[in-house]
């Protein structure tokens, strides 16, 4: 009795261990894919809005900025001024500059 | 503890932990992928662009036609990077009319390396126009490209520091940071892109959409680019890497002194116009022989347009 007991409990241990990794592993990917910076082309053709001396760049849903070291940085909560500048975009999204077209329009 | 307990406890802590990454706190965070060196950043290309942008297409066009605009135009090197990071470096309305007037400048020192782009441009066309690109008249074209940008730097000088002048401190940030990104764009389709690639979004792909071309025309030429050109002394842009270091150094200090430049300028000098003009060149002289005489004529047309691009349309501040 005791024996099986215990080969049970090894059981739900290791089937406990990986689910939990399994929802260590679930939890942690999203929080992560949000977290990508603005690539080059994005940089290149957006305008930025300049808050806390520093230029912000919308991006996935987050506001991005370099840090003095050059490392990319986020917000996790908008602060409220970046969030008033993004409600007078409307639907369109920050300033993005067109080489195809010659002029600058809306995204 | 029983076996259930611990899983309670596996999970709770899991979930705690997750609870943590996601709430985050007001101050802002480091990003998972952020880089300690600007330039060799680990973004992504604009193709994995995350979902849930403010009205963003899954295609992000506005990258695409950088890319295509940087596989195209190689006048003015830094300056030109400098120039187009103008475009959106975003400063208030009181500054902006003494930004346009800066940009207006640094667009008119371009002009003869603008008009050796065009003269590139212009051989280019008729090569492809009449089935066969000449080979001196190119090479000397190129030449003549590399010299004209190699110029620019002590053309620029005073232009570029009214403009250092102009912009505060997050300002200069700024365009220092736009500037890399325009080197990095422009690397990544004249020096990482496979000559030959045929995925998605590369030069072949472009030209296979605009041209129709079949599958064949695609494997010939492609097979024509497959081993890319070494990069020679005259032509490794490498050295450029080291001029914007200096550069954004200069540019990001209180003070403007251009003369730590001149030593990075001079290694660098020509070099991107020569490596990026060479190639275009010889995309189009492995197109050119497989392409029909109406895919011919469409290609000589778009080149002759792309001479209308911003900045590089003729005359101060074109495609304003």
């Amino acid at each position: 009795m005791n024996r099986n007991v215990w080969k049970l409990s090894k059981v739900l241990l290791a089937s406990s261990a990986a689910g939990a990794l399994g929802a260590v592993l679930l939890l942690a990917a999203p929080a992560e894919a949000q977290w990508v910076p603005p690539p080059a082309e994005y940089i290149a053709t957006t305008e930025p809005v300049y808050y806390e001396g520093h230029a912000a760049y919308w991006y996935g849903d987050h506001w991005y900025w370099r840090d003095v070291h050059g490392a990319w940085q986020h917000y996790d909560h908008e602060p409220a001024a970046l969030a008033d500048r993004r409600a007078h975009w409307g639907t369109t999204g920050q300033t993005r500059w067109s080489y195809g077209h010659g002029r600058p329009y809306h995204r | 503890m029983n076996g259930a307990a611990f899983v309670g406890f596996l999970l709770c802590t899991g979930l705690v932990g997750g609870c943590q990454e996601s709430s985050g706190g007001t101050a802002p965070t480091t990003s998972a992928t952020a880089s300690a060196a600007p330039t060799t950043s680990a973004a992504p290309t604009a193709s994995t662009m995350v979902a849930g942008e403010a009205g963003a297409p899954g295609e992000d066009e506005a990258a695409d036609e950088l890319r295509d605009y940087h596989r195209h135009h190689h006048m003015g090197g830094v300056t030109m990077f400098i120039t187009m990071s103008l475009d959106t470096i975003g400063v208030d309305a009181s500054k902006k009319a003494q930004i346009t007037k800066i940009q207006a400048d640094l667009d008119g020192k371009m002009q003869p390396a603008r008009d050796a782009e065009h003269a590139l441009l212009g051989v280019l066309a008729d090569g492809v126009a009449a089935g066969t690109i000449d080979t001196a008249k190119v090479d000397a074209a190129v030449a003549k490209l590399g010299t004209a940008s190699a110029g620019l730097h002590a053309a620029t000088t005073d232009a570029i520091g009214q403009l250092h002048d102009a912009l505060s401190a997050q300002e200069r940030q700024a365009l220092v940071d736009k500037v890399r990104a325009h080197w990095e764009v422009w690397q990544k389709v004249n020096t990482d892109e496979k000559a030959g690639s045929k995925e998605k979004g590369t030069r072949l792909d472009h030209l296979a959409k605009r041209l129709d071309l079949t599958s064949d025309q695609v494997d010939k030429i492609s097979k024509a680019l497959a081993t890319d050109t070494p990069p020679t002394a005259q032509n490794d842009p490498k050295p450029v890497d080291a001029h914007i270091q200096a550069f954004s150094a200069a540019f990001l200090a209180d003070k403007w002194d251009p003369k730590p430049l001149a030593a990075t300028n001079t290694s660098s000098a020509g070099h991107a116009a020569r490596w990026g003009g060479a190639r275009m060149v010889r995309f189009f002289e492995a197109v050119t022989p497989v392409l029909t005489p109406d895919q011919r004529t469409k290609l000589a047309a778009h080149l002759r347009e792309r001479l209308n691009d911003q900045h590089a349309a003729s005359g101060a501040a074109a495609g304003k």
